[in-house]
């Protein structure tokens, strides 16, 4: 029951999202109406037709002038019948491309609204099947499972009525094996839905076995794993081959089923028709009339059949995807005050903050401390101490649970979201570039940047010279996947990224560790001039880089443990103390 | 297409076969033999008013239905059979493949498409051949064998009849090719548009932090309207194509009355015999109503197919290896000889680099990013031959080694550690024994990781080792360089995420793990190489120095520059 409604739901949001074109769905609706009811009379003039002959034959006067009127009534039966198909293709690809082109256009919308929780909490591929693979699924079930669902039925429910128009006990044969067939063939495809789930259950088995050697292709090869890859592979393309033949054998049953059921009728309507022919109650041309019927009508119960799943598979799909539009957002923002960019100075307060990434396993108890504007801040501490949540909150990619987080006096919760963030620069651990030209990937940090613009900023992060030795400069087309860059040299895009943005607080998340130390302290240097009167936070592992920093945040379990200066943590004699006689013994 | 299915149905070729002569009987029995009895029963049974026809008739279709069913279960089984194994070692062929490349080619195709031509157009070209096997291959027979009966019974009709339809499929076909690059370009634009959705849910946090929402939406209306444009224009060819058919072939049937008509006037032909006929060309007409069908899957099937082909047909562009030389023992004994190496038409991105790394001692490599380092890491595996020079394998030249023997050398930590989806115990190594996994695991600190996960080494690994931290995973992929038994190891740069305390540890416990292996180490810090029996200085692809810490600390510039940069970092007193 429930199940129902949420069907019904989803059916009811997909005709608001066709929007205007939603007419054109009941123009569709109404169209096919008209041609079915036509094509279920063409037997009907046939039966004239062959009546006629018969007359011809026994009267022995061939009058063609009759004839010819009823073969233009059935000329223009099948000219409606078949030709209005056109308007029907034409408009169910309008239609579906509209709703698709409105849907995807509505996630890529949303995809800037879902909070930062959900995309780290979703499997990738999860989020990116539904906005790709469902959307294809849910066009083609409008263009092609629609007009036939349909249409399908229409016909036959078109059908019945002209039969028991011609011929009460002829007409029962198929009023009574329709239904029949009907259920047999639900039977079938219930089996074989179920052996079909399983195909594919097994089918993204397989898939993500495939992408996963892909995507570590070297380590496969270095580690000659690819033996043991295909081996891996061998087994699941054996069982599915073992599924795919049982789902198709299975399903392969539907089309001999309904094929058998037709026969039986036919003989039947034969065996019935030929006793009544003798009778004189059936005319031969209502005959001729019945075995059209009787070939018509196989083709619309076994693809009604077949139609029913794809249908349920398209809707599951525009299930899917609503579920996905409907995921919670970020929350709409009122912002009491605004931070002009010039204006900001680049302090930033922690008062007693509290946070956990979930309510029940808190990480921050009690934090406090203040960077000054120009301060550097290096945030340090083991693997996995939980570093960069810190960024998380300073960006507001989660919230605080308790607590204060100030910009410039300012409690960042009373800003914008993009208001704060226009304040920071960051360079993440992970890189990221997309699929377009070196300058638009460094211009990204500031859209409307210039040319000059953008080749001063990879002056100063020292992408210069690497970009100007590519084939097409600055125009070289680069994507995460393409690897004609190093990961220093995508490192060092960002870093450009972010010198373009001019920001008033860095963050530099482990930033330089791709990038050599011969370069990281150029790049350090630059920034430092850039930085000046700005603040900055480095999260680094290597002492050095941080041993000029005015604080030192180190960080361990998720947890601020000690804030302050390196000489005045060495003093303390705690984690950072012990951490740099570490590091230094090995001078 | 069709060079896939030579390729790659091999032994299912007699169930396609198999498929066929059911076929063919299927339809024999329908048109030759069930058919007709209509015929008999309105000739011999009602214009003779005999019951007993009729009953025997009744009697014969049965019997010819009982074949029929039959028949058509075989043929589902065969058919799946045979759709089911082409479709299995298509895949597997695909999967082969893209293993096979080197990173230089598999870099060429990108992993995501990749992966889509093993998954995705597989599948497309598996609907395909099950259509082909069930619909396609009938329908041929079907047109024939009716076509022929006709002709028998009436050749006039026939001739009227098979003018009008080879003129429709010859009008469907052509329409049907062009349409076919349309569908080329909108599957690109899809490709676009999926890619575009990937960037931005991987990079959410950039996009956010640099304010761009607007700027990247915006992209993807463009992409989304481009693909609507496209799917529009590509679907307005075929739109209209069936439904002119289908009026033009339902046409000449009612022209075929008239000139029936007029035979029966002249005693050419009985209204019985005409009946038959029409019951012929009316399941005639049904079997091309399939037709659009197949306009819809053909061309992705096609496009499939290509994309399919060119994959399988690529032409590796290394290992031109006529000779196989292996040897039985490895010794570990590396030789660069005036190596110079560009990646397919660039500049030299190496040039003149010649050492050699001797076992049981530490070779160690520094330089600044774009220095050529991971090259040379990958030159020395065989990965890419070299331009020109030699790269030599204890004394065997790496363009006439085997490449297993090769690859059985050499264990690698790559820069980006790579995890695969499965336990941790199965991403360290499948081969070694626990005991090994377990030293492995303490030289490179993953122990201690190990020890806060209840399932230890059954820990399961997500997707890319999402649930481990950066530090974690660079220990992993630590722990399964030095697990693998060979003689020569590298680690590149595989120390750079660790903190100061884990890195100095897990470089001496590797260290002592190793002994007497050829260990390999790229570096950013002196700090980690220092140590090093033999450090080799790269710039721009060039070697600017080569010998120990001290020597070149005294001789090599570049070598200065470095310590002196890192000094001023370190010992800022």
């Amino acid at each position: 029951m429930k199940k129902k409604s949420k069907q019904k739901n989803i059916i009811s949001r997909l005709f608001v999202d066709m929007g205007k074109y939603q007419n054109r769905f009941w123009a569709v609706f109404a169209v096919i109406v008209v041609i079915k009811f036509c094509l279920a009379a063409a037997p009907i003039a046939v039966s004239w037709i062959t009546d006629t002959m018969q007359q011809f034959v026994t009267s022995g006067n061939y009058d063609f002038g009759y004839l010819l009127t009823e073969c233009a009534v059935l000329a223009v039966l099948y000219l409606i019948g078949y030709g209005a198909d056109g308007f029907i293709n034409r408009s169910l690809v309008l239609i579906s491309q509209n709703l698709s082109l409105r849907l995807r256009n509505k996630a890529g919308h949303k995809l800037n609204r879902l909070t930062i929780h959900y995309s780290d909490n979703h499997p990738l591929g999860d989020i990116q099947s539904r906005v790709t693979t469902d959307m294809l699924n849910l066009s083609n079930g409008i263009e092609s499972t629609l007009p036939s669902l349909l249409g399908q039925a229409v016909l036959m429910a078109a059908i019945a009525v002209m039969m028991l128009f011609t011929n009460i006990w002829l007409a029962l044969i198929y009023i009574i094996a329709m239904p029949v067939t009907f259920i047999g063939l639900r039977t079938i495809a219930k089996r074989t839905n179920k052996i079909f789930k399983n195909t594919n259950k097994h089918l993204g088995k397989m898939n993500s076995l495939v992408s996963d050697t892909y995507s570590n292709h070297t380590v496969v090869k270095a580690y000659s794993c690819v033996d043991e890859k295909e081996k891996e592979f061998d087994e699941l393309n054996r069982e599915f081959e073992k599924l795919f033949v049982r789902s198709r054998f299975t399903s392969g049953f539907m089309r001999p089923f309904s094929d058998l059921m037709a026969k039986i009728s036919y003989i039947l309507l034969c065996l019935v028709g030929g006793f009544l022919m003798i009778k004189g109650t059936l005319t031969l041309g209502e005959f001729t009339a019945f075995l059209f019927y009787g070939n018509m009508i196989g083709v619309p119960i076994s693809e009604l059949s077949v139609a029913f799943n794809n249908f349920q598979d398209s809707l599951s799909s525009a299930s899917r995807i609503y579920e996905f539009l409907d995921e919670d957002e970020e929350p709409e923002e009122t912002p009491q005050q605004t931070l002009s960019l010039n204006e900001i100075k680049g302090k930033v307060a922690f008062e007693n903050v509290k946070f956990g990434y979930t309510p029940e396993k808190v990480l921050m108890e009690d934090v406090s401390f203040t960077a000054n504007p120009g301060n550097t801040m290096a945030i340090v501490g083991p693997s996995g101490a939980g570093k960069t949540t810190l960024i998380n909150l300073l960006m507001r990619f989660y919230d605080i649970q308790g607590g204060t987080i100030r910009l410039d006096d300012i409690d960042i919760k009373e800003l914008s979201k993009h208001n704060l963030r226009s304040a920071f620069g960051m360079v993440l651990q992970e890189t990221w570039i997309f699929d377009g030209t070196i300058a638009e990937n460094i211009a990204f940090g500031k859209p409307n940047a210039t040319r000059e613009e953008v080749i001063k900023a990879a002056k100063l992060a020292y992408c210069d010279s690497f970009i100007e030795r590519l084939p097409n400069g600055y125009d070289t087309y680069i994507s995460n996947e393409n690897s004609a860059l190093s990961a220093g040299e995508k490192q060092l895009l960002s870093i450009a990224r972010a010198i373009i943005a001019n920001p008033k607080v860095l963050i530099l998340d482990e930033a330089t560790s791709q990038v050599d130390t011969k370069t990281e302290e150029v790049i350090t240097k630059a920034m430092q001039a850039m930085m000046k009167g700005r603040t900055s936070f480095i999260i680094a592992h290597r002492l050095y880089t941080i041993r000029n920093a005015d604080k030192i945040i180190f960080m361990k379990d998720g947890d601020i443990k000690e804030v302050g200066s390196h000489e005045e943590l060495l003093e303390k004699q705690g984690y950072y103390a012990a951490m740099y006689a570490s590091g230094i013994s090995a001078e | 297409m069709l060079s896939l299915y030579r390729k790659y149905l091999g032994h299912y070729t007699s169930f396609v076969i198999a498929t066929f002569i059911t076929t063919c009987i299927i339809y024999f029995v329908q048109l030759c033999l069930l058919l007709p009895e209509s015929k008999r029963i309105i000739d011999k049974g009602v214009n003779l008013q005999n019951t007993d026809v009729i009953w025997h008739s009744g009697m014969m279709m049965v019997i010819f239905t009982v074949i029929i069913g039959i028949c058509n279960l075989m043929n589902a089984y065969f058919s799946s059979k045979a759709a089911a194994g082409f479709t299995c070692s298509v895949r597997k062929a695909c999967f082969t493949k893209a293993n096979s490349l080197s990173p230089q080619d598999f870099a060429k195709f990108g992993e995501s498409t990749l992966l889509n031509r093993t998954m995705a157009d597989v599948a497309n070209i598996t609907v395909v051949t099950i259509n082909a096997l069930r619909l396609w291959m009938a329908i041929p027979i079907l047109i024939v064998t009716e076509l022929f009966i006709i002709a028998l019974n009436n050749v006039y009709i026939f001739m009227v009849l098979a003018f009008f339809f080879i003129l429709t499929v010859v009008f469907l076909v052509v329409f049907m090719a062009k349409s076919r690059k349309n569908f080329e370009y909108l599957q690109q634009k899809l490709d676009k548009i999926n890619l575009n959705m990937r960037e931005r849910i991987v990079g959410v946090r950039h996009i956010r932090a640099f304010g761009n929402e607007g700027l990247v939406y915006e992209k993807s209306v463009h992409g989304n309207e481009e693909v609507y444009d496209e799917a529009i224009s590509a679907n307005r060819k075929i739109n209209f194509l069936s439904p002119v058919a289908m009026v033009v072939m339902n046409w000449v049937v009612v022209l075929i009355y008239i000139l029936g008509t007029q035979q029966i006037k002249e005693g050419m032909a009985s209204i019985s015999q005409l009946l038959l006929i029409f019951q012929y060309i009316s399941s005639f007409i049904l079997s091309l109503m399939t037709i659009p069908f197949l306009i819809n899957v053909l061309p992705k099937g096609m496009v499939s197919a290509r994309r399919i082909n060119e994959l399988l047909s690529f032409e590796p562009t290394k290992y031109e290896t006529t000779e196989h030389i292996k040897k039985d023992t490895t010794i570990g004994k590396v030789e660069f000889r005036n190596v110079v190496f560009g990646y397919s038409g660039a500049l030299d991105v190496i040039a003149d680099i010649s050492f050699t790394a001797q076992p049981g001692k530490t070779t160690a490599f520094i330089g600044t990013t774009g220095s050529g380092k991971t090259t040379v890491m990958n030159l020395m595996q065989g990965l890419y031959l070299p331009t020109f020079g030699d790269i030599l394998i204890d004394d065997v030249s790496i363009r006439n080694a085997d490449e297993e023997w090769l690859r059985s050398c050499f264990s690698y930590g790559t820069q980006r550690p790579m995890i695969f989806q499965d336990t941790v115990k199965n991403n360290i190594s499948r081969t070694a024994s626990d005991e090994r996994i377990r030293q492995a695991c303490d030289a490179s600190c993953f122990s201690e990781i190990l020890a806060q996960k209840n399932e230890g080494l059954a820990f399961q690994l997500a997707q890319g080792g999402m649930n481990l931290s950066g530090g974690q995973r660079q220990r992993l992929s630590l722990a399964r360089t030095a697990a693998r038994e060979a003689q020569i190891y590298i680690f590149d740069d595989t120390f750079s995420a660790l903190d100061a305390q884990t890195e100095k540890k897990s470089r001496k416990a590797i260290h002592d793990m190793l002994k007497g292996k050829t260990i390999i180490m790229v570096a950013q810090k002196i700090n980690t190489i220092r140590d090093a029996d033999h450090i080799i200085v790269l710039e721009k692809g060039r070697i600017a120095g080569q010998g120990k810490h001290d020597d070149l600390l005294k001789s090599c510039k570049v070598y200065q520059e470095i310590y002196q940069t890192q000094c001023y970092l370190d010992k800022k007193e």
